[in-house]
């Protein structure tokens, strides 16, 4: 009976190691279900990004803000954006999704863009005009829309 | 009418030292996400900390020792050092967000970095805990947190609908997109927030430093039960101006600037700089009562010489603890870790660590060895009790809510 069962020890071995090589190699796919909410709440954050950073561009032209306080929130919603498109990015796009997934990151890159835009002229002193506020919150609404929110 | 100066000071800064970093995060997080219909905790928090606190408050003016002093004696040291050790990391954890708090708040007015700032502020706070009086940092960090009142006036300013605030606060309900499992995730990080450790600790420590006597009972119950509720308030306008501002543009709240945003768009640069000062003084303040409450701790527990009003020489341990702590504080900092990242796991590690500390007070102020006729009566030990059931289960709930819901963020 001891000897039996000292007998599978190294086939049920190998067969774990088979086993954990293949978990371990396998690139994990998120289901679509995951990938949609995961997208999701990358476009959600974006779009509360552009929704500060637009907050922000607003109470400087308005002189509610001084500059530096107006600097730092731009700064921290860039950094807010390119965090929820580095949420997308690191994720293995699910089979059928491609297309999807390219509108995202597309959508996703132009709000990091957007906030970056929107610091550097204010940081070289340029006029915030209303035509950049009303860019900003038609991103912000777009970003909430492809949210499905 | 200088004993009323004195009670009317006291109330003033128990009102600007309610709130730390942990209120000020939270607050806006979750009026930005759920509006006021996390209103309710708020008050359920400032009860329970104004039954312990004055439970701790009189076990100091009785007894004349704190509270761990008193844990380790009564409960035995194996009881004591699970309480050292949960509060502690609390405690901790706590005393290195608000630092970084402090850091945020300068990096505002600044647009310097916050790392640059934090080795400058470890530094004060332990200078502050060094040298100055005990009286003279509580009473000004107190008063200048009154700053925060600002987010009141900003809230009226911003001229929202009442009535659609108030049907929210009485409402037990969440935003459509919200899950319930977030939603109770965030009432257990406000419950964490209100119901901080280290200001037990501390209040029954600064106690023993002022000296109280039983005579002093009656100021601490009027500090404790006006100060603290008005204190509470200061939190539900900082929810307020987060749920009127950013609720309706899907705002979520990542950074202290943020947080004070909508008094800038309120009340303008005046309004602003009141509150940022208010910020400054809140999280420095509330660093200080940290760095003390890590100090009184260790320090009471293993029996050393403690407190401000010892000179330095005469109690060497404490003092070396206060500057291990501020370095350490500096170093985890410096890793640039977000502190609001920090300041979110402190809150709900508070929630955590609550019975361990409540638990305690409970039985050292229903010991009459210790209290005499000032135990426990029968409505404190029935709120004593009720309360002791609903921070086990929100202890409990805690880390399942926060692995469920990745910290709020699912």
């Amino acid at each position: 009976m001891g000897s039996r069962s000292s007998d599978r020890r190294p086939l049920l071995g190998s067969l774990l190691l088979v086993l954990a090589l293949v978990v371990g190699c396998a690139v994990s796919e998120p289901e679509p279900a995951d990938w949609s909410e995961s997208s999701a709440r990358a476009l959600e954050s974006a779009a509360s990004a552009v929704a500060t950073a637009r907050l922000a561009l607003s109470g400087e032209k308005d002189g509610d803000l001084w500059r530096s306080y107006a600097v730092v929130l731009l700064a921290d919603a860039e950094e807010a954006a390119g965090s929820a498109a580095d949420q997308v990015a690191v994720v293995q796009t699910p089979r059928g999704r491609e297309k999807r997934a390219e509108q995202v990151r597309d959508l996703l890159g132009r709000a990091e863009d957007a906030v970056r835009a929107a610091r550097q002229e204010l940081v070289a002193g340029k006029p915030i005009t209303a035509e950049r506020l009303a860019r900003l919150e038609r991103l912000r609404q777009r970003l909430l829309r492809e949210a499905g929110r | 009418m200088k004993r009323y100066l004195a009670v009317f000071l006291g109330i003033l800064t128990a009102i600007g030292g309610f709130v730390d970093i942990g209120d000020l995060v939270t607050n806006a997080q979750v009026g930005a996400r759920f509006g006021m219909s996390l209103a309710w905790v708020a008050p359920v928090g400032v009860l329970g900390i104004c039954v312990f606190a004055e439970m701790a408050g009189r076990v100091a003016a009785v007894s004349h020792r704190a509270v761990f002093d008193l844990v380790r004696e009564r409960l035995g040291p194996r009881m004591g050092f699970l309480n050292l050790v949960g509060s502690l990391a609390v405690t901790f954890l706590t005393f290195v967000a608000e630092i970084g708090g402090v850091a945020l708040a300068l990096q505002l007015v600044t647009s310097v970095h916050h790392l640059a700032w934090v080795p400058c502020v470890a530094l004060l706070v332990w200078f502050v805990l060094w040298r100055a009086k005990f009286s003279a940092m509580e009473d000004v960090l107190g008063l200048l947190g009154l700053a925060l009142i600002g987010f009141a006036v900003a809230l009226w300013q911003l001229g929202p609908d009442w009535g659609d605030l108030a049907q929210q606060a009485l409402t037990v309900d969440k935003p459509g997109p919200e899950s319930w499992t977030t939603y109770a995730y965030f009432a257990v990080a406000l419950f964490g927030a209100a119901m901080t450790p280290y200001e037990v600790f501390f209040f029954s420590s600064g106690g023993v430093e002022e000296r109280w006597t039983a005579k002093d009972i009656g100021v601490m119950r009027v500090n404790v039960f006006l100060g603290f509720p008005l204190g509470g308030l200061l939190s539900l306008a900082i929810a307020g101006c987060a749920a009127v501002v950013f609720l309706p543009l899907g705002v979520s709240v990542e950074t202290l600037g943020q947080v004070g945003l909508p008094v800038g768009l309120a009340l303008g640069k005046i309004g602003l700089a009141v509150v940022v000062l208010g910020f400054v003084a809140a999280t420095f303040g509330a660093a200080c009562e940290t760095g003390l409450s890590v100090g009184y701790s260790i320090a009471q527990y293993f029996g050393f010489q403690w407190g401000k009003y010892v000179r330095t020489r005469e109690a060497t341990a404490f003092h070396a603890v206060l500057v291990v702590a501020a370095l350490l504080a500096a170093g985890v900092l410096m890793t640039s870790v977000d502190p609001v990242l920090v300041t979110e796991f402190s809150v709900v590690f508070s929630a955590i660590a609550l019975p361990l500390t409540y638990f305690p007070i409970l039985v050292v102020a229903n010991d009459p060895d210790y209290l005499g006729e000032h135990v426990n009566g029968r409505v404190a030990n029935v709120l004593g009790v009720v309360y002791l059931v609903l921070v086990v289960v929100v202890s409990v709930a805690a880390i399942p809510l926060m692995v469920l819901t990745r910290m709020g963020t699912a």
